[in-house]
């Protein structure tokens, strides 16, 4: 898919936490960028930084802890923006969803009243316009007659329909990115099938960009477009999702692919990466991978490899990358 | 085998408690008025019953801090004495309602059914009633003294323990450790008491604190009334009352037992809202 | 093959919600919720039967119904023979030592007030597994048998990460020596990295103990590696059960075509190629009349709409229950 110029990019994003007077690097050095109507993944464990990275692209990382570095918007840099001026753009430019939509829904107020509110908040449409906005909204996230849910509170949706009010709601004012934050984790399969339908159809009919978070390299492959690996913070591999999936270069992305079962003789180990992740206070000084890495060099211990070009499209934080489709015989 | 790593020990509960600064004044405050019931006679500068006619509702004084009250007895030394009354109101006037309560709550949360129904009604009875006025209804009836007042607020109270039991208990059958131990085998008897009473505790725990300081402050209101502790016996309720008349004259009168009854209650809730918490499990 | 360790006949399970004022008034019944409905099973000793399902489907109420935490409303649970909910049985204690089950939850299903040491040997006594003084010993070969190091008996489930808790879990169920373990959900909440050791974890202690698996989740692709046979359950009943290889990679009912087909492909190059399900899980509160799958079907017919199929041997593949499992089959 051809992407033009990127709405969104993210330079060196450094986030920390504090535990007592201990820094925790929850984020280093991350880069990215996604383009109108481009579907990012990000994907990782628990613990990886891919939910934190969101949550510093919108603003909601720093009242916890220090973000620096570069989220270019629109010209602007999102982390040094103050707080006010950021607001303008959450929600409205910037919309996210998360995964639990029935904790994001106000469980008092009616669903039209939540998605007239943000209407206010971030359009000038008078009041008929608002409601007509809200029934195109509901209708187009494919909720059935939509004039008449409107009046119905969040309990009376399911989990699937839930999920989808809350893109409806985030989708109001016509942002030009979407964060979800494993928007469909909660769902059942052929519901999560349905929802990330909605949200390719959305992004492309509304030529939106997308960041979406998720641990399953399944949904993936089925829905983005280029995808990001985290590992303790840093992004080890990216690339379009072809390659990086077809042709992981990581031996950390081989690992993850490999403990899917999937193409596995019934009843037979699964392979896992040896060890765990480490915790974020105490990294290894070299690849923060090296300890459980079967590849491992010396250089691995030493020194930190930073996210370079592979190949074209296609970057790897690897000394000794595996090469051409090693990967899937090891 | 591969996430076989631990997290660092954590601080033990007295580390964690220490750093509490809230805490450990409620427990200073507890432990100093505990000291003070079970030791008047060591803290106190005089007989508080020692009538000295010479020296009527004199005003603070070197030797007299507090003052004297209209027979002449020591001040200070008729406050520290009450210690030992509205200490003993704060563990009497709670601990039977609290037995009770935790035991009718764990098993009316365990099992529901009739019991439950029955409960329920209960509880409105009592909640729908003023606690006060059924409280004295019940002195009424039996007669003022401390151990009819007990009687009183046990008979009552138990009700409110039993409730915060019951919501808890049946919030921690939530949890699938509770489960787990139906489908291990275990009798109820050792489900309930041994695993869900323990993790529904807490909020009985702090409610009890906060309930030993309005306990106090009930006996002294009995006591102020005529239908708790009685005269000549040292107890706030009766001292306030016995100053009451002498308030623009003698203020100290009044004044002392009512910042000890102050002091108590803060005490308590102070040790309350650290204990909460403190014991709320981690993780 | 052998007689079945677990036999489960028609098994009905109903909740009433209790009537609301209006019902009353209106001299309606009160609303039920139709958990399960009618579902017939037997486990063989040794396999791994995987049930699947979307969630509220009933494969959760049913491991639940099998270790007594519901009681059925209609059918029967027979172990070895004898039915579980029997008079006699029911305050058999032995039966709880026999049949085992995890819980998906790793964060509650430990008492987070009791060791890990605790835990275990509060298991082996009550149960007299061993004498009072072997229980330290035993308790030390558990954590052994689930890779755990010592000094976790003297840790609280909080110190323990989620892997690690469903380890403990296991040991638990382990220590009652039992013949059938029921796994429900016991890997969702993991990491694929954890799930993979906790899943390669439980084989080998399968092998090692000789243990009976019902392994119930809704992950099609771990069901399809541990299991021997799968389950597809649908509102409560079973539409398709038979041999693993055999129905993961060519489903016969429509319903485990399209749960098939919705779980997402790790190769990019399949895109579009599943075939998607209309509309949501109907309500188990108003149960659609016939086939409960008819509403989403896109080859239902009057006839799905009337009469519940019943699960018939379809082509030496295992039990379908559809009315036009032949057709639908034919031209595949």
């Amino acid at each position: 898919m051809e992407h033009n110029t990127p709405i969104l990019e993210v330079d060196g994003l450094n986030t920390t936490f504090h535990r007592g007077e201990q820094p925790l690097p929850a984020l280093r050095d991350v880069s990215f960028s996604v383009a109108r109507g481009e579907v990012l993944g990000l994907v990782g464990e628990s613990g990886s930084g891919k939910s934190v990275t969101l949550r510093s692209i919108i603003g909601l990382a720093r009242r916890y802890g220090d973000v620096t570095g570069e989220v270019r918007w629109q010209g602007q840099n999102l982390i040094q923006m103050p707080d006010r001026a950021l607001r303008q753009i959450q929600g409205r430019e910037i919309a996210m969803i998360f995964q639990e939509p029935m904790t994001s829904l106000n469980p008092l107020l009616t669903v039209g009243l939540q998605l007239e509110e943000t209407l206010r908040a971030h359009t000038d449409l008078s009041q008929s316009a608002r409601r007509d906005r809200a029934i195109e909204m509901l209708d187009l996230v494919g909720i059935a007659s939509a004039a008449q849910r409107l009046k119905d509170y969040p309990h009376q949706f399911s989990g699937g329909m839930r999920q989808r009010v809350m893109i409806a709601i985030a989708l109001a004012a016509n942002p030009k990115l979407l964060l979800a934050d494993e928007p469909t984790t909660a769902l059942d399969v052929t519901i999560q099938a349905q929802i990330l339908d909605l949200i390719l159809r959305l992004a492309q009919d509304m030529d939106m960009g997308v960041v979406l978070v998720t641990h399953d390299l399944g949904v993936v492959a089925q829905t983005c477009d280029t995808v990001a690996v985290m590992y303790a913070g840093r992004i080890v591999e990216q690339g379009s999702v072809r390659d990086v999936l077809k042709d992981p270069r990581h031996p950390y992305t081989v690992g993850l692919m490999r403990s899917v079962p999937e193409n596995l003789p019934p009843r037979t180990p699964l392979y896992s990466v040896p060890g765990v992740p480490p915790s974020l206070d105490a990294l290894p000084q070299g690849c923060t991978f090296a300890p459980r890495c079967a590849a491992c060099v010396s250089a691995c211990t030493q020194d930190r490899p930073s996210l370079s070009i592979a190949t074209e499209g296609r970057q790897v934080a690897c000394f000794n990358p595996i090469t051409n489709s090693q990967g899937n015989a090891a | 085998m591969s996430d076989a790593t631990f997290t660092p020990t954590q601080p033990t509960f007295l580390q964690r408690a220490l750093r509490k600064p809230g805490f450990v004044a409620g427990l200073i405050i507890i432990g100093f008025s505990i000291l003070l019931a079970i030791f008047p006679g060591f803290f106190a500068p005089y007989d508080p019953n020692e009538i000295d006619y010479l020296a009527v509702r004199q005003p603070p004084s070197w030797a007299h801090p507090f003052g004297t009250d209209l027979l002449g007895r020591d001040s200070l030394s008729r406050v520290i004495w009450a210690y030992q009354v509205n200490m003993q109101m704060a563990v009497f006037g709670t601990v039977f309602a609290l037995v009770i309560g935790v035991i009718v709550g764990a098993l009316v949360g365990y099992y529901r059914g009739i019991a439950d129904l029955i409960f329920g009604r209960i509880v409105d009875a009592v909640i729908t009633f003023p606690f006060l006025v059924l409280v004295i209804a019940v002195v009424a009836v039996l007669g003022p003294g401390l151990v009819n007042m007990y009687i009183a607020i046990s008979v009552v109270y138990w009700v409110y323990y039993a409730r915060l039991m019951r919501a808890e208990v049946i919030a921690q059958m939530g949890n699938d450790y509770a489960a787990a131990g139906v489908v291990m085998g275990y009798s109820d008897k050792r489900i309930i008491f041994r695993h869900l009473l323990p993790n529904a505790i807490t909020p009985v725990i702090v409610y009890w604190m906060t309930d030993m300081a309005l306990v106090i402050l009930l006996g002294s209101s009995l006591g102020y009334l005529g239908l708790g502790a009685q005269p000549p016996q040292a107890e706030w309720g009766v001292l306030i009352a016995e100053g009451r008349n002498f308030i623009s004259t003698a203020w100290w009168l009044s004044l002392m037992p009512g910042i000890a009854i102050v002091l108590t209650g803060l005490g308590f809730s102070l040790l309350g809202d650290g204990l909460a918490d403190l014991l709320r499990p981690r993780g | 093959m052998t007689t079945p360790v677990l036999q489960i006949r028609d098994l009905h399970l109903r909740f009433p919600l209790g009537r609301s004022m209006a019902d009353v008034a209106m001299g309606r019944p009160g609303r039920v919720v139709n958990a399960l409905n009618g579902v017939s099973l037997d486990l063989n000793r040794g396999e791994t039967l995987g049930v699947v399902g979307e969630s509220g489907c009933g494969k959760s109420t049913l491991a639940r119904c099998i270790v007594r935490l519901y009681k059925p409303s209609e059918g029967e649970v027979c172990f070895d023979g004898q039915d579980i909910f029997g008079a006699d049985q029911r305050s058999d204690r032995s039966y709880n030592r026999r049949i085992q089950m995890m819980f998906q939850d790793p964060y509650s299903s430990l008492n987070p007030r009791m060791t890990t040491g605790q835990i275990l040997a509060e298991a082996l006594r009550v149960h007299e597994m061993r004498p009072d003084h072997e229980i330290p010993a035993r308790v030390s070969e558990l954590l052994e048998l689930v890779r755990l190091p010592q000094d976790a008996q003297h840790k609280l489930p909080h110190e323990f990460s989620g892997g690690q808790r469903q380890r403990i879990a296991i040991a638990r169920a382990l220590a009652v020596e039992p013949e059938v373990l029921i796994a429900d959900e016991l890997v969702s909440a993991l990491d694929v990295s954890v799930q993979a050791q906790v899943v390669n974890l439980l084989l080998e202690l399968q092998q090692e103990l000789d243990l009976t698996i019902l392994f119930v989740a809704h992950d099609l692709r771990l069901v399809r590696h541990v299991s021997n046979r799968v389950a597809v359950i649908y509102l409560g009943r079973i539409v398709e059960i038979g041999d693993s290889e055999t129905l993961f990679s060519d489903p016969s009912h429509p319903y485990s075509q399209a749960l098939l087909s919705a779980a997402p492909s790790l190769d990019p190059d399949d895109r579009g190629k599943a075939t998607k399900l209309e509309g949501e899980l109907p309500s188990p509160l108003n149960m659609p009349s016939g086939c409960p799958f008819h509403v989403r079907c896109r080859h239902a017919s009057e006839i799905c709409k009337k009469q519940v199929p019943s699960l018939l041997p379809f082509e030496g593949r295992g039990e379908v229950a559809c009315h036009h499992v032949e057709e639908i089959n034919a031209h595949a």
